[in-house]
């Protein structure tokens, strides 16, 4: 029960990783270059990093489908946890949590205890459960308990979807930090990092996206910690433990800052030389600002869909297949939070200093969904740290990429093709099956980033609502209820489909120029970021009333249930 | 040994073992801790919230009248230009709420000054949305020039009008000021006029009691709760409940695989 196991190998990589960063660290201080152009060292450590990732996917090819769709069920815990961390944190996390805040101010936080919260119901509710059900994906769970062939394939065909809009939506932060270190524009940006990410997830299936996606947790979280001390230790705040420490910036924030603002003597600026100062913006941080045009309704509604939604995504919920044993699916679980907390600790601590670097009005409003890396260039940071910050965003989304393409590819490979098409298939044709499903699934979402849909990456922000209102009730009471039956889950799934639907014709109407009746109603009520406050809850209902209604469950799904999950 | 069906029925709330009772208890009392936590505490944020205004609202109503009136004392004046840069200087006001303020403080800051400056202030900002447009685009080499120049304006807008208009040097509102400033001076709408004490509103009233009030670390309480505390507290029940539910199922001889 090894990942990482210093073999043969690992030396290897770290042996050529290494030589290849040695010119990063010689040519590292002399960069001034703008926005837009190449840059050496961190083009160095982006490239050594993406040698890293094939290599690992290469040294860690998968030889079955076990390989392939649960890593050999052979990840420690910790590693678990840090593949979970990975999986999770997408280039959303990485760069728009901040922006977020910065934005959005108190509202922004609704994001980071929904993606958070919702871990705690994964643990409690599912993940020991679905790991001793013993089943690959998380259709192929639905499909088993509930007996049905129809369930088994929406699912997939959700699980496909769902995958591919997210996706499209991390190729949008790749391009963006492609642009910044090597100059190169977004459609080669798209090329390369698709090449990559396809190349290494082929091969090695989920061993390698999982071992991958460790190395990715490791440059991740490095990346990020890092400018947060520099920057509470250049402009005068705590910064020892800048996650806790930034309190001070957000009080100072709300009471604005004076200028000149002296520390040492010294007057604090920015890289442009602007005074650091500020106007008193309580908006920053007070409760559902009237400035912001949120409620406290909606932050409680954003808040709720996003936790049942993390604990319904299935590239999320897959990930508890992996481990060796129950006890290590649930440690894994702990592992996994913690790793995300510290990312969600710390990205306030960027959007405060956003706020105050930004302030002056030459600098203008920071594009949020790059606010991260304009935050540490503000600063003054030296470029090299900076540039690693964005290698660290295309880390963040490398992982979730992988961790989106096993979970599409498996979908497609083991529950539409082995289950549903050719239940026959040798174990030789499912591996094969699973890598073009990943080539395929790869191609598809290449080509339609490429056509710079805007459309499709925003739908990402319908997949947490839509997984929690059509796959985690159909977990939860799969799991802790032997009544749910057939009938019950598909009711349950038509109304999750029927409301998610009705909440994406309105928001692609609003986003194409259209006004329906009700627009306004809709759009606050059932916002496509938390139609599940209410759609989650009615599917489950809908689920139990008809389960109640129509023919049991068999005998022997209750029996495996009670004998071989909750015994 | 089961000996009908229904006795393999079950639910969460209908444990079939000691070891499932106990595991029920701990699902539900882990369940109330964390639903209470989240939205308990944001209720009571609500229940105990209070439209707070801040001290430049204040200051703004105390004067809207006069100004509005034209009665307005220098001083009032002086106060009414500080209040709206105080708001103009914040990064979440929308753009058509700006264009709004920056149109009345335009009418309200050149009938401060005279008229030979009024000419030359009108020139400097012109001059000034060129620049920031070239600065888009410009080279290395351009962009040195550019920003001297941009210096240079900044000075000649801030000499001609931080005394008359009484610019409070604190929170860098002289560097807002070249910013918020048209060239065109037009008299202000009804319609601005109108929305003006609205805008106002929305930007310096907050919704505060002692929960935000109340500091912890140096941050807000509330902020401090949801941002730092609720995410340890997630940490920690899940960690609490992986080592208890492993002790359950020592006690009571569960063998998971």
């Amino acid at each position: 029960m090894v990942s990482f196991k210093f073999d043969k190998s690992m030396k290897k990589i770290v042996v050529t990783i290494s030589s290849l960063l040695l010119p990063a660290l010689v040519f590292g201080g002399n960069l001034t270059q703008l926005e837009g152009s190449f840059k050496v060292g961190p083009a160095i450590i982006l490239i050594a990093m993406l040698a890293t990732f094939v290599m690992v996917g290469f040294f860690s090819r998968a030889k079955d489908t076990t390989d392939y769709y649960a890593a050999g069920r052979k990840i420690s815990n910790i590693s678990s946890g840090m593949a979970i961390g990975s999986n999770w944190m997408s280039a959303a996390s990485f760069l728009g949590m901040a922006g977020m805040m910065y934005t959005t101010g108190y509202n922004g936080l609704a994001y980071v205890v929904g993606w958070t919260g919702g871990y705690v119901l994964l643990l409690i509710l599912m993940a020991g459960q679905i790991r001793k059900y013993g089943k690959f994906t998380a259709p192929d769970f639905i499909g088993d308990r509930y007996y049905s062939q129809t369930l088994r394939g929406l699912s997939a065909v959700f699980t496909i979807l769902i995958s591919f809009a997210y996706c499209v939506g991390q190729f949008g932060g790749v391009g963006l930090m492609f642009k910044w270190i090597l100059g190169i524009d977004y459609s080669w940006a798209v090329i390369i990092g698709a090449s990559v990410v396809i190349g290494y997830t082929m091969l090695s299936g989920m061993i390698g996206a999982t071992k991958n996606m460790v190395i990715q947790y490791i440059i991740l979280i490095i990346s990020f910690l890092i400018p947060t001390f520099l920057l509470t230790y250049k402009f005068d705040y705590f910064w020892l433990l800048p996650q806790f420490g930034y309190g001070s910036i957000v009080s100072d924030i709300i009471q604005g800052i004076p200028a000149p603002n002296i520390s040492d003597g010294v007057a604090l600026i920015n890289a442009y030389g602007h005074n650091v100062s500020l106007v008193a913006s309580p908006e920053f941080a007070m409760p559902w600002d009237p400035a912001t045009g949120s409620t406290a309704f909606q932050w409680m509604a954003i808040c709720f869909s996003l936790m049942l939604g993390t604990a319904g995504l299935p590239h999320v919920l897959q990930r508890f297949y992996i481990t060796p044993t129950i006890r290590d699916a649930r440690l894994s679980c702990v592992w996994g939070l913690f790793f995300i907390c510290v990312l969600y600790w710390s990205a306030p601590v960027y959007s405060a200093f956003g706020k105050i670097l930004s302030f002056n009005p030459e600098v203008g409003g920071l594009a949020s969904d790059a606010i991260v890396v304009y935050t540490a260039q503000l600063g003054g940071l030296n470029p090299l740290v900076v540039g690693l910050l964005a290698s660290g965003a295309i880390s963040a989304a490398f992982s979730t990429i992988s961790g989106l393409l096993v979970a599409g590819a498996s979908a497609f490979s083991h529950d539409i093709y082995t289950k549903i098409i050719n239940q026959d298939a040798s174990p030789k044709a499912q591996l094969n099956m699973a890598r073009f499903g990943t080539i395929l699934m790869g191609l598809v979402v290449g080509i339609v980033a490429l056509l710079k849909l805007g459309m499709i990456a925003q739908l990402v922000s319908v997949a947490f609502s839509m997984a929690a209102c059509t796959i985690f009730p159909l977990f939860l009471l799969g799991i802790w209820w032997s009544g749910a039956n057939r009938a019950g889950g598909m009711a349950g799934m038509i109304v999750g489909i029927s409301i998610s639907l009705f909440s994406l014709t309105y928001f692609i109407a609003a986003k194409s120029g259209a006004h329906l009746p009700g627009q306004e109603f809709v759009e606050y009520w059932l916002n496509v970021w938390y139609f599940a406050w209410i759609g989650a809850p009615l599917s489950i209902i809908t689920n139990i009333i008809v389960s109640k209604l129509t023919t049991p469950t068999p005998v022997e799904i209750k029996k495996f249930l009670i004998e071989k999950v909750h015994s | 040994m089961k000996t009908s069906d229904n006795e393999y029925n079950f639910s969460l709330f209908k444990p079939v073992s000691p070891y499932s009772r106990k595991n029920r208890n701990l699902i539900v009392t882990l369940s109330i801790i964390w639903f209470v936590a989240i939205f308990g505490f944001q209720l009571l944020l609500v229940l105990f919230e209070k439209p707070t205004p801040e001290k430049t609202l204040i200051a703004f109503e105390s004067v809207w009248e006069s100004v509005k009136t034209g009665k307005a004392t220098e001083q009032e004046k002086k106060d009414f230009v500080n209040s709206l840069i105080a708001v103009a200087g914040k990064s979440s006001v929308k753009p058509v709420n700006k264009t709004v303020l920056d149109n009345v403080l335009t009418w309200y800051v050149y009938s401060m000054v005279s008229d030979p400056e009024k000419v030359i202030l009108s020139e400097q900002i012109k001059e000034l949305v060129i620049i920031r447009e070239k600065l888009a685009e410009a080279s290395d080499a351009e962009y040195t020039q550019l920003q001297s120049d941009l210096i240079r304006i900044k000075t000649t807008i801030n000499s001609i009008a931080n005394e008359k208009t009484g610019i409070d040097p604190a929170h860098n509102k002289e560097a807002i000021l070249p910013y918020s400033l048209n060239a065109e001076n037009k008299e202000p709408s009804a319609g601005d006029l109108e929305a003006l004490p609205k805008i106002m509103k929305l930007y310096l009233t907050h919704n505060q009691s002692f929960l935000t009030d109340t500091k912890i670390l140096g941050f807000p309480f509330h902020y401090f709760y949801t941002a730092e505390f609720l995410l340890i507290l997630f940490v920690g029940m899940c960690l609490f409940y992986s080592i208890r539910i492993t002790q359950l199922q020592k006690k009571f001889s569960i063998k998971e695989g």
